[in-house]
């Protein structure tokens, strides 16, 4: 298993990485305001303006970034587009500070430590701790940089230390916080799961005696149809007979076929049935919507069937949820299995704002490959799995 | 089964996830306007402007009360003092530092930023925002009231007043989506629960249809395959055990775990609690039910046999089954003991063993048979294992064993 130092928010708790899409929206917005708003502000300071407005772009595309790749369909968060924010952010910082170096160079109203400071805080629930440390520490290295060469151009009436710490201070509070924000978030899961497990293992341990009796009971009825009639009869008598042998023979075939069939159906049969007893209305899920004919759904690991499951439940109970045109199919494919599933789903809002949304974003981390389509009321969901 | 079950954090974690963010941001703002004071003082010894850093460490003191012991009392008394500390600097700096000309001194602004950033103790939206302004309100009191005593200029400073907007925003905004969360996280809860249901129920699904398989059925084929004439007393003894098990006790549920004190010395010193032992210490769970204390009716090379039979089967259960959960059921009569090892994990191909793999094929059925018992495994892909294994009672060389009532 991965160490949890190494996984993000996102992937540790993919709901609480959902749940803070808004707050990344936010800062995304609230950066490229900051930005355009500051150089506005400061446009008389500033020497180079197109150096300038490639700076402010460069922020614009970061905001564009945090919003695609924080994207619930979109999970986890790519580290490709992580190093390209990085890049982009730390390059806009030295841009804005070269395009006014003449002038307000390493003043408090230099906006690259603090649009660096608010990239990475809207960063923090989807990457780990350590990789925004790491880039907290390489964006005050290029401040203390930057810091350096100015100073030899331009003397300002202030003692370097107090600069370096005035310039550096956004970017370094926000990102300790960010890594520290990461971290509890991540340790606080760690602990939330060993409680989860045991609340959940003490529940179903509890339930343990009831599923005994219920499966017995199953059996028993099986048995009391049948064997039991016959055995009774068999120790009564004590004879074998041709007739005996037969019906002995064609017991053990009846019951054989019954094993069989309770062996072959997975999981996904029961949640299927199960989530078909829920739909009242227009009309029930037939036992055609499942085609596993490798029976490869009970290759997903536990995580997996259990996000699964909960994504079909809510997916069948969704009031907008058409059972017409529902249908879960597994093929087999090479060294992998994949699963398409087909809905009708009668939608207002987009699939990124609907209901279920939360559980794509779970699904994203279990299934990294999935894909969405929704062009309603058609819903088409394709991952895979390994086997 | 790893420890993946939960999908959710609770609300107090995330607010202390958010306190820990806002405190350690005050935390570096206070320690860098001790710094700025701090490099002043170096650069002009003849001026005296270190009083004005010792309120900062009485301030991070408190702030560092508040997040590891957060209350109204320790808000309420980093706010207080912070602010009474942040009036006693402006003054010092306001009249001996010439940098420091107006309120809006980036010196000061860091300490009102980091009252700002109180958090509050509370659990809601609106107690912290009440608080962020508090606690912006009392900083910038305490530096316009400074510039009043110093006679400096009053200025408002916009970077403050940012980021009071932006604590409100973000407070506001987690606030406000926090509903689709809470529709999630328990659904996901709730299907991690019924998944272990789920599984418990295959599990016992599978003794079920090992223990069916066989009594019932074998017996049945065996009198399928009996000649005409008089049931065989053998035969007719397997089919009434057969019915006073299957019918008449819970044979699925795990038997009253009591037991008197020569059945535990009987099980403790057996192989088979050795191996169980063992495979524990590696971790692996273990269930055991049933007649534990059957084993001591084995004499010492079938218990022996047993034990390190079940050792592999145990192996097995770790190396390939992939999951970490395992059920052990004894069961015992005069004349034989069976031991069952059933888990819910991969499960495989029965007639697809690799002849070359030798740790079923050799460690559990060779051993065993050489000792006159016999094994059956029960796998299905996906469905899991089950391996039962038989061994006569009692004393006696395998070619004098009564055969275990097996047809």
């Amino acid at each position: 298993m991965t160490d949890r130092r190494d996984q993000s928010f996102q992937q540790l708790d993919p709901v609480g990485g959902f749940s803070a899409r808004p707050v990344t929206l936010l800062l995304a917005v609230v950066v490229v305001a900051y930005v355009v708003a500051t150089t506005l502000i400061d446009l008389s300071t500033i020497r180079d303006l197109p150096l300038a407005l490639f700076a402010v772009v460069a922020i614009g595309m970061c905001s564009l970034g945090l919003v695609i790749w924080s994207s619930p369909l979109r999970a986890p968060f790519p580290s490709a587009g992580f190093a390209v924010i990085v890049l982009l952010a730390l390059a806009a910082m030295i841009l804005i500070a070269y395009a006014g170096w003449h002038e307000a160079i390493l003043v408090p109203d230099w906006w690259g430590p603090v649009a660096v400071g608010l990239i990475l805080v809207a960063l923090a629930p989807y990457r780990p701790p350590r990789e925004i440390l790491a880039v907290t520490l390489l964006g005050v290295l290029t401040v203390a940089v930057l810091v350096f060469v100015a100073s030899s151009v331009r003397v300002k009436d202030a003692p370097p230390l107090a600069i370096l710490v005035e310039t550096a201070l956004p970017l370094v509070a926000m990102g300790l916080a960010s890594a520290a924000y990461a971290s509890s978030l991540g340790r606080t899961v760690d602990s939330l799961r060993s409680s989860a497990e045991e609340a959940t293992r003490a529940a179903t341990d509890s339930l343990r005696g009831d599923i005994a009796r219920s499966v017995q009971q199953d059996r028993v009825s099986i048995l009391d149809e049948s064997v039991v009639p016959f055995l009774t009869e068999l120790l009564r008598t004590r004879e074998v007979t041709e007739e005996t042998r037969d019906r002995a023979a064609e017991i053990a075939a009846a019951i054989r076929a019954v094993m069989v069939a309770d062996v072959d159906r997975t999981w996904l049969d029961t949640v299927i049935d199960h989530g078909a007893r829920m739909i009242v209305h227009p009309s029930p899920l037939g036992s055609e919507v499942l085609a596993d004919d490798h029976r490869l759904a009970p290759a997903m690991s536990t995580q997996q069937r259990t996000v699964v499951r909960a994504y079909l439940v809510a997916l069948l109970a969704h009031p907008g949820f058409d059972p017409d045109g529902f249908s879960v199919t597994l093929t087999r494919a090479g060294d992998r299995a994949a699963l398409v599933l087909r809905a009708k789903l009668d939608l207002d809002e987009s699939v990124q704002r609907s209901s279920l949304a939360a559980y794509y974003a779970v699904l994203r981390i279990v299934f990294p490959d999935l894909t969405v389509s929704f062009s309603p009321p058609h819903l088409t969901l394709r991952f895979s799995y390994a086997l | 089964m790893a420890p993946e079950q939960s999908f959710s954090l609770s609300i107090h974690a995330m607010n202390r996830a958010f306190r820990r963010f806002a405190h350690l941001i005050a935390a570096v703002c206070l320690a860098g306007s001790f710094l700025i004071v701090l490099a002043y003082q170096l650069s002009d010894p003849g001026l005296v402007l270190w009083p004005a850093a010792v309120p900062h460490v009485i301030t991070i003191i408190l702030l560092l009360v508040l997040d590891r012991r957060p209350s109204r009392v320790a808000a309420a008394a980093y706010l207080g003092v912070g602010a009474a500390g942040l009036y006693l600097s402006s003054v010092i700096l306001m009249q001996r530092l010439p940098a420091v000309s107006s309120t809006d001194a980036y010196v000061l602004d860091l300490v009102v930023v980091a009252l700002t950033l109180v958090a509050g103790s509370g659990q809601q939206a609106r107690r912290t925002v009440l608080w962020t302004l508090g606690g912006y309100l009392g900083g910038t009191a305490a530096t316009l009231l400074a510039a009043l005593h110093s006679g400096v200029r009053q200025e408002l400073d916009r970077g403050t007043l940012l980021v009071v907007v932006g604590v409100v925003a973000v407070v506001l905004t987690a606030a406000i989506t926090r509903p689709r969360r809470a529709h999630a996280a328990p659904q996901l809860d709730r299907a991690a629960i019924d998944e272990r249901v789920s599984e418990l129920r295959y599990r016992i699904e599978f003794k079920a249809a090992a223990l069916m398989h066989d009594t019932v059925l074998n017996h049945l084929a065996a009198v399928a395959h009996s000649d005409t004439g008089e049931l065989s007393p053998r035969l007719r003894r397997a089919i009434e055990r057969d019915l006073e098990v299957l019918i008449g006790e819970e044979w699925l549920a795990d038997p009253s775990p009591e037991v008197d004190a020569r059945a535990r010395a009987d099980w403790r010193n057996s192989s088979l609690y050795a191996a169980v032992g063992e495979a524990r210490s590696r971790s692996l769970t273990i269930d055991l039910s049933g007649d534990l204390a059957a084993v001591g009716r084995l004499d010492r090379e079938r218990d022996a046999a047993v034990g390190l039979a079940v050792a592999q089967c145990l192996v097995n259960v770790e190396k390939h089954a992939g999951v970490d959960r395992v059920e052990l059921v004894v069961v015992g009569s005069a004349e034989e003991v069976s031991v069952m090892v059933i888990d819910s994990g991969r499960g495989f191909v029965v007639e697809g063993v690799a002849a070359d793999r030798l740790g079923l094929r050799q460690s559990v059925r060779g051993r065993i048979e050489a000792v006159g018992g016999d094994v059956h495994v029960w796998s299905t892909p996906g469905r899991g294992t089950s391996v039962v294994i038989r061994v006569p009672a009692g004393s006696g060389l395998p070619g004098e064993a009564d055969g275990g009532g097996h047809d």
